[in-house]
């Protein structure tokens, strides 16, 4: 019979040997028995038990080994429960106890325990911090019992070293991917211990000549494969750069080898290699991939090519039995990375209809009802891992796209949003926010099949909770005695009281999360959020970001749904990824010719809001937030006004100046190359500027504002050129390595120097009315501080051009410009040809010779006027905040 | 060497099928042909060591590795304890089973609960016979163990609540006069069912192939036997005497 009385006063009895038996006792009472384990756990046995594991240091006798043991596996078997009991066990004190037990001398069986103990508890919960900061002992224990181990295999603990070193590499390969790469949650040494493990079980005399027959070892080769595959796997989750670059320079063979794994009769072993060879593709190596694009070398894709075959065959193989339900979802989430990169791999996987199988595969595991509960662990897996492969194909070719909507794959993913939403289902979500993201990117889908679809309810749900988003914000403001809009993220940082004990132990750990960049930080006080939902919010506003676009037929649905407060309150959050794809979606709104949408957008952001994402300290919100005003006040003089009255001329410009000059301001506190930042280096006689790549976005973003203020009234124009030291640098710009930054700089020059017949002083080209202009030109005097206003007669008009244009000359543009005529951009000369013709004709240098400038100087006000802004703004491209949702992808996109 | 002739045969006979030319020799050919066929003792030991292994036989499998100079990365003294719970199974010893299968390996019934179902039924069913066995057939400790134990599992699983439903009107009949569904349940053949499936599940567990080796050799043979008879042709059948 099974006991069924309280055993926990013998558990703690003095007596040892009655101790033991109790754990014994205790341990055949809760195996299997979910009603006895919360009955102990609520009477507080757990402490009991960490008090024997921990115990080491004290009495030594017969019984002392065997109690630890049968603790340990008392603590594994609650740990096989649901997650309400693995709750009550997660906590610093259960993890430390354990860590502290892995070590070499610990008794085999002991070690199984605590190994299997942290892989279920972190298969549950993974860890969202740095490990080594919060158990420093962990990663160099781990390595420790590798090379222990494996070196006590050859004697006759043979099977249980083989077991232990299997259960070590699972347990990396459940960390290593835990939302950030491997590296920053364990340690780099850890890494290449790893490395030389499997090289050197890699070249054991036949070892790979035997994994290429069927097992004929019997038993014997079993554990040892085993192992293999599991190290090759965890080594695959487990490489950082370094390592990388150390196994394939050191080692060429081993690359040799790992190509011939794919061809294991066992296919955990292909599958394995398949995964360590695809981490080695998307690792950029210094000096064969290139490290700015990610771009993966070419070399890397020959190795690539050769996953597609081996990748195919375990799809196939799975899908002859039972429909692929069977599939691993490695295998899935292999093919998803190695597609992401794109082209010619991606390619050949389309080509062996890598689309259809996979749709085939999801299909049957996809929800049917809006229940989440009939969703199991392996289905979700499945699921995810295929929605991802869609999504990853998705990003790369509008044909690609077509097959995915051609397969029928749109059905899941509306299936997968109108779920109910649990945690179970969350990483789904995730993934079909990606597919339909990627799908969005498509026009032609935009308007046929996504119309269709029914998605927009099952996006808007995921963004959050409507009423709550607008309670908690006026409650708030309230709070704040501030006006809506004002309280922003960082600000009033309250401690939450947090219940659940996830969160009890995070905050015990301490700062770490806070530290590590991008991993995690808590959402604002008023909603408690953890970091898997704030994910799922964030995939789904990307896939919402291109949904909102003017031309799309699904943005006013959505707005409908009221969507446009959660979308405030995402820019708000300081959870970067999130704010920075919200920001994105902004951006987004205010582009195109919608007058009444951009109205609504600006008053829920307000210009507090806009001014502080301006000044982001992440380089990617900045240069949302600036284009968000480059498309605020594209042809609209109206918000050039608004922008100016609410933000002040003053702040305005001291802002755009400062991002013009990020060299000068961002060096103080940068890295050592801060040299490198912003260079003005001698090139065969020209001067050529060179940025940082993030900050040439938010130069580019930023001149481009002045561009629309240029195109603006006359007193619009005027405040540019008061702005002395604006204009130098936008002159000094011209000289930019990038030709965007060189363009963007000759629309200014072009605007300011552009004389209109008849001149814009008020609303339009029809109304040109002595008043307006009058009113027009008060606004201008006093908004411009005093600088010459616009004047009413168009012999003053064009004096103020010309003015202007003495200004422009005055600050050496034409030196830029003779250097632009011979520049190596086709466009950039064109452009510079019309700047100088408006020049000479303002500073009356002007000779014949260019009769027909004139004309195209108009047609190319137009062509500014008209769609410059459709350049950058119309790409519906998100590819930054891409990098947060998928960690387990290195650098598949520049990083700048 | 009659284990080679039969490993050996069985690839051939497979590559053979699937020529169209139908082949004939005499059975000195055969014998020939048989024993031209090299097996690597290596691979020959492997599949002897196999099959100890997994039917059980720990002392047999430990000689033999002596001897073979094999090592085995299957813990020698688990086969042992496999086959005492297998015995304890069949003996109806239900609780001391699963106390030796938590010996063995923690976390398998935790991990599987239709085989901890499947158990603890048997157990019941044990409880019930005992109660049936004495005089006034007291059946309270019955129906405490099924409240505890069974009761909340088929409350979550349909498939558990009709097994016990099942196994719970054994109660209301006398051992003796059973219709034949609940006959089976009393049939010490179930007993044996679920000590094959606990020790198919502690071999997966251990990465071990479920079924040794060499039966799906010999099926592989009985499969060209009968494929080559279709044809009409001859062949020795897998028999003692034609390897002796």
């Amino acid at each position: 019979m099974i006991s069924e009385i309280d055993l926990l006063p013998l558990v703690r009895s003095p007596d040892r040997g009655t101790q033991l038996r109790a754990l014994k006792a205790l341990k055949n009472s809760v195996i299997g028995h979910t009603e006895q384990k919360e009955w102990y756990l609520e009477r507080g046995v757990l402490d009991d038990l960490l008090a024997i594991l921990s115990a080491e240091d004290g009495v030594k006798d017969q019984y002392s080994e065997e109690l630890m043991i049968e603790a340990g596996i008392v603590l594994g078997s609650f740990a096989y429960s649901g997650p309400d009991i693995s709750a009550m066990l997660y906590g610093p004190e259960t993890i430390s106890t354990l860590v502290l037990t892995l070590k070499p001398t610990s008794p085999p069986k002991l070690l199984l325990a605590s190994l299997r103990t942290l892989t279920t508890l972190w298969t549950a919960q993974p860890p969202t911090q740095s490990l080594s900061t919060a158990y420093p002992t962990l990663a160099p224990s781990l390595a420790a019992l590798l090379s222990h181990f494996y070196s006590s295999a050859a004697s006759e603990k043979g099977a249980i070293s083989y077991t232990i070193i299997t259960q070590v590499c699972g347990l990396l390969f459940v960390l290593a991917p835990a939302h950030s790469t491997g590296q920053s949650v364990l340690s780099d040494h850890l890494a290449i211990s790893l490395c030389d493990l499997v090289d050197k079980l890699l070249t054991k005399p036949n070892m790979i000549a035997s994994l290429s027959v069927s097992s004929n070892a019997g038993a014997t080769g079993l554990a040892e494969r085993k192992m293999l595959s599991s190290a090759i796997l965890a080594l695959s989750h487990l490489m950082s750069p370094q390592a990388a670059r150390h196994l394939a320079s050191s080692a060429p063979y081993f690359m040799d080898l790992l190509v011939k794994l794919l061809r294991a009769q066992e296919p955990t072993i292909r599958l394995a290699a398949c995964a360590l060879i695809t981490t080695l593709y998307t690792t950029p190596l210094s000096g064969s991939g290139d490290v700015i694009t990610g771009k993966p070398a070419a070399q890397n894709t020959e190795l690539a090519m050769l996953l597609v075959p081996a990748l195919m065959k375990l799809l196939d193989d799975a899908l002859s039995v039972d429909d692929g339900r069977g599939c691993d979802p490695l295998v899935l989430h292999t093919f998803a990375v190695v597609c992401r990169e794109g082209g010619e791999v991606a390619d050949r996987c389309v080509e062996v209809g890598i689309i259809k199988k996979v749709v085939r595969i999801i299909a049957h595991v996809a929800p049917s009802t809006h229940s989440a509960t009939q969703i199991g662990k392996t289905e979700s897996k499945l699921l995810s891992g295929g929605l991802f492969c869609l999504s990853a194909l998705g990003l790369h070719k509008e044909e690609y796209r077509k097959a995915i909507i051609d397969a029928n794959a749109l059905t899941i993913v509306v299936a997968v949003m109108n779920t109910e939403n649990a945690p179970a289902v969350r990483e789904i979500k995730i993934a079909a926010c990606n597919v339909l993201r990627s799908l969005s990117r498509s026009v032609l889908l935009l308007r046929t099949s996504l119309v269709e679809s029914g998605i927009v309810g099952g996006v808007v749900e995921l963004l959050g909770d409507v009423a709550v988003v607008q309670e908690s914000e006026s409650a708030s403001a309230t709070a704040a005695g501030s006006a809506k809009g004002e309280v922003l993220y960082d600000e009033s940082m309250s401690e939450v009281e947090k219940t659940s004990a996830r969160q009890k132990y995070l905050s015990a750990v301490g700062g770490a999360g806070q530290e590590a960049d991008g991993v995690i930080m808590e959402e604002d006080d008023d909603e408690s959020e953890d970091g898997e939902s704030l994910e799922v919010r964030t995939a789904a506003m990307a896939a919402v970001c291109n949904l909102v676009l003017e031309f799309s037929p699904l943005r006013k649905p959505i707005l409908d749904q009221g969507i446009l407060p959660l979308i405030v309150a995402g820019a708000r959050s300081r959870y970067t990824p999130l704010r920075l794809n919200s920001v994105w979606a902004l951006k987004h709104m205010v582009y195109g010719d919608d007058m009444q949408t951009r109205g609504l957008v600006l008053e829920e952001v307000g210009f507090p809001l806009l001014m502080k994402l301006c000044n982001d300290p992440e380089m990617q919100v900045q240069e949302q937030a600036l284009d968000f005003i480059r498309n605020l006040i594209a042809r609209s003089d109206d918000y050039i006004d608004k922008l100016f009255a609410n933000v002040g001329v003053h702040d305005l410009f001291e802002l755009l100046d400062g991002k013009l000059a990020m060299r000068s301001r961002q060096s103080d506190d940068s890295e050592s190359d801060e040299d490198e930042d912003f260079v003005e280096e001698d090139e065969g006689g020209k001067v050529i500027f060179t940025t940082k790549p993030y900050y040439t976005e938010i130069i580019i973003a930023t001149a481009y504002i002045l561009v629309h203020i240029a195109a603006g009234y006359e007193h619009h124009r005027q405040t540019i050129i008061q702005h002395e030291s604006v204009v130098k640098k936008v002159i000094a710009l011209m000289a930019h390595e990038r030709e965007e930054v060189r363009l963007a700089c000759l629309w200014i020059v072009l605007n300011l120097t552009w004389v209109e017949e008849p001149p814009r002083g008020a609303a339009g080209e029809d109304l040109m009315m002595e008043g307006v202009v009058d009113d027009d030109a008060e606004g201008s005097s006093s908004a411009g501080a005093g600088g010459e206003s616009a004047s009413q007669s168009p012999g003053n008009y064009v004096e103020v051009c010309r003015k202007r244009a003495a200004v422009l000359v005055r600050l050496g543009v034409r030196a830029k410009l003779a250097m632009l005529k011979q520049d190596r951009v086709l466009d950039v000369r064109e452009k510079t040809k019309t700047a100088i013709y408006q020049i000479d004709s303002l500073t009356g240098a002007f000779t014949d010779g260019y009769g027909d400038r004139r004309e195209e100087s108009q047609q190319a006000q137009q062509v500014q006027q008209g769609g410059d802004a459709m350049e950058v703004d119309n790409v519906p491209v998100v590819r930054h905040a891409y990098m947060y949702m998928n960690p387990t992808a290195v650098a598949s996109e520049p990083s700048s | 060497m009659s284990f080679a002739a039969a490993a050996a045969t069985d690839a051939q006979s497979s590559a053979l099928t699937g020529s169209a030319s139908r082949k004939e020799c005499t059975e000195e050919q055969w014998e020939q042909k048989v024993e031209d066929v090299v097996v690597a003792k290596a691979r020959l030991d492997a599949l002897v060591m196999n099959y100890l292994i997994i039917e059980g036989y720990q002392s047999a499998a430990s000689k033999f590795a002596q001897e073979a100079n094999l090592s085995s990365s299957v813990a020698l003294d688990s086969i042992d304890e496999r086959i005492k719970i297998r015995a304890a199974i069949h003996a109806g010893r239900i609780q001391e089973a699963i106390e030796r299968i938590n010996d063995l390996n923690p976390e398998l019934l935790d991990t599987n609960p239709e085989l901890h179902f499947a158990l603890l039924r048997l157990q019941l069913i044990e409880l019930i016979r005992q109660s049936a066995s004495t005089p006034d057939g007291d059946i309270t400790a019955v129906l405490n163990f099924a409240t505890t134990h069974l009761a909340s599992r088929a409350q979550r699983n349909p498939e558990f609540l009709a097994d016990l439903e099942q196994t719970m009107a054994l109660i209301c009949f006398s051992p003796d006069n059973l219709v034949p569904q609940l006959a089976e349940l009393m049939d010490p053949e179930l007993r044996r069912q679920v000590s094959i499936k606990v020790n198919e599940a502690i071999l997966a567990a251990q990465g071990v192939m479920q079924e040794a080796k060499i039966r799906g050799l010999v099926r592989v043979w009985g499969w060209a036997e009968n494929a080559v008879r279709q044809e009409k042709g001859e062949v020795l059948s897998l028999d003692l005497k034609n390897l002796a």
